[in-house]
């Protein structure tokens, strides 16, 4: 049987993606996907590029047994979040097809930053769950 | 080699990339921004003067036309229910008072017209503005001033008052007559004011209840709630869908239908009113929300208590429970801003 420290990441990641959809919902009135509120949150504008980033960064941590890999996968999918953001940019060069993504979004450095912590905690779950299992 | 794990990794980031596209979208407009607008409006008589009625004496509107705009968005309630509003320069009525008991003796007839623009309000002061109230051949002249007013009756020097002075100078035995007009003149604006704000309450009341009197027969009483407290009695509140005119709009409710809204001690919590009476609604020109708008329709007040308290059989007219008489025909049209 697995110990229960195991689920950390499972949780976590759950978590992050219920919450990120509760922000979605609730909170930003722009949002095509709004449907009440809106209720003020603190950082209501970066926590979902945050909770976007920690949630799949588990989740992909969870396909790689070795410790290191799981490390690599995180921050490869933090390299891959970064790389979204910067192209949000109008000055980051995209290829035609992503053309409508740049125009449609909206650069914020921040949500960089916010990428960022969320790759250091993801690194941080991962290395809890790894030394009590 | 196991596969399952690297595909279920792709599968996974291929979902993180899919959703960060998704939610790129959350800056979309999605809502249509606001037309701004200018909507102008007109009171104004008809047939049968708009009259106050009180204890002492009566005094009724004719060539009432108070004209005037606001700033407001495309498709917003067309309404004049609002802090104040500003009766454009010219708008004016006249106002003839007539005298019930031998000892009241402000008689006769003043022409009431708006020099400099005025913004007026039910429980508000101007602020800025002029107006006139010429009586018997001599003009009083009212300017607004931060403390209240001005008054220049004919060439004399102008005396200044606060406004809950000059508002209750038509009382005053004490004051000259052309003063007392220029006061009772003012004074017959919160009867237009209260009058308007009735007619569109019961337009609001005939929008909300759209459907239950679309399904009723023509004439049959729609029973609508009060404010009344326990110890107020039992307020009546009935509205009538009375004529649905023939045309386009027949079957349901549209435009040159009439109404009637019916009243018994009913408490209109919003006003800190009483009704108690009739009001008779025609020629019903409902706001179109598609398009630029026009609102119209015309009100017709039967012998109408408005009063601070609650009336009764014996209830006389007064400053405090005011009779209204008489029909107001009111016109709201936006228009859109160059």
């Amino acid at each position: 049987m697995k110990r229960w420290s195991h689920w950390y990441p499972h949780v976590v990641a759950a978590t992050a993606l219920l919450v990120g959809c509760a922000i979605y919902l609730f909170v930003r009135p722009a949002s095509v996907y709004y449907a009440a509120g809106p209720i003020p949150v603190p950082l209501g504008g970066q926590l979902p590029s945050a909770l976007h980033t920690l949630a799949f960064a588990l989740l992909g941590s969870l396909m790689v047994t070795r410790h290191s890999m799981a490390i690599a996968v995180i921050v490869t999918w933090g390299a891959i979040e970064m790389l979204a953001e910067l192209a949000q940019h109008a000055l980051f060069p995209v290829p035609q097809t992503l053309a409508a993504y740049q125009q449609a979004s909206t650069f914020d450095p921040a949500d960089l930053i916010s990428i960022i912590a969320a790759i250091y905690i993801a690194v941080l779950v991962t290395r809890i769950t790894r030394c009590m299992t | 080699m196991n596969v399952s794990k690297p595909l279920g990794l792709g599968l996974i980031w291929a979902v993180g990339i899919i959703t960060i596209i998704a939610s790129s979208f959350q800056d979309e407009e999605t809502v249509t921004p606001p037309v701004p607008v200018t909507v102008s409006y007109l009171l104004s008589s008809l047939t049968t003067p708009l009259a106050r009625e009180l204890e002492t004496r009566s005094a009724e509107l004719t060539v009432l036309s108070l004209s005037g705009s606001y700033n407001a968005n495309q498709g917003d309630r067309l309404t004049l229910e609002r802090n104040s509003i500003e009766l454009d320069t010219n708008s004016g009525f006249v106002a003839t008072v007539t005298p019930k008991t031998m000892d009241e003796l402000l008689d006769g007839q003043t022409a009431f017209e708006v020099t400099v623009a005025l913004d007026v309000g039910l429980g508000h002061n101007p602020v800025a503005g002029q107006f006139s109230s010429l009586f018997s051949g001599t003009t009083t002249l009212v300017t607004v001033t931060a403390s209240g007013v001005d008054v220049a009756v004919g060439a004399a020097a102008p005396e200044s008052f606060g406004w809950s002075t000059f508002v209750a100078i038509e009382d005053d035995t004490n004051a000259t007559l052309d003063m007392r007009m220029a006061s009772a003149a003012y004074n017959m604006i919160e009867v237009v004011l209260r009058a308007t704000q009735l007619a569109e309450d019961i337009v609001a009341d005939i929008e909300a209840n759209k459907a239950s009197l679309e399904g009723m027969n023509i004439g049959t009483t729609l029973a609508l709630t009060c404010d009344n407290t326990t110890d107020e009695g039992d307020g009546q509140s009935r509205l009538l869908w009375t004529i649905d005119a023939a045309g386009t709009g027949q079957g349901v409710i549209g435009d040159n239908d009439a109404f009637e809204a019916r009243y018994g001690d009913c408490r209109d919590a919003t006003r800190s009113r009483y009704l108690d009476g009739e009001v008779l609604l025609d020629s019903y020109d409902p706001a179109d929300i598609a398009e630029l708008s026009i609102f119209a329709v015309n009100v017709d007040l039967r012998s109408l208590f408005v009063s601070e308290t609650l009336t009764d059989i014996d209830t006389t007219p007064s400053a405090s429970s005011p009779r209204f008489n008489g029909q107001l025909a009111l016109s709201y049209t936006e228009q859109a801003i160059p």
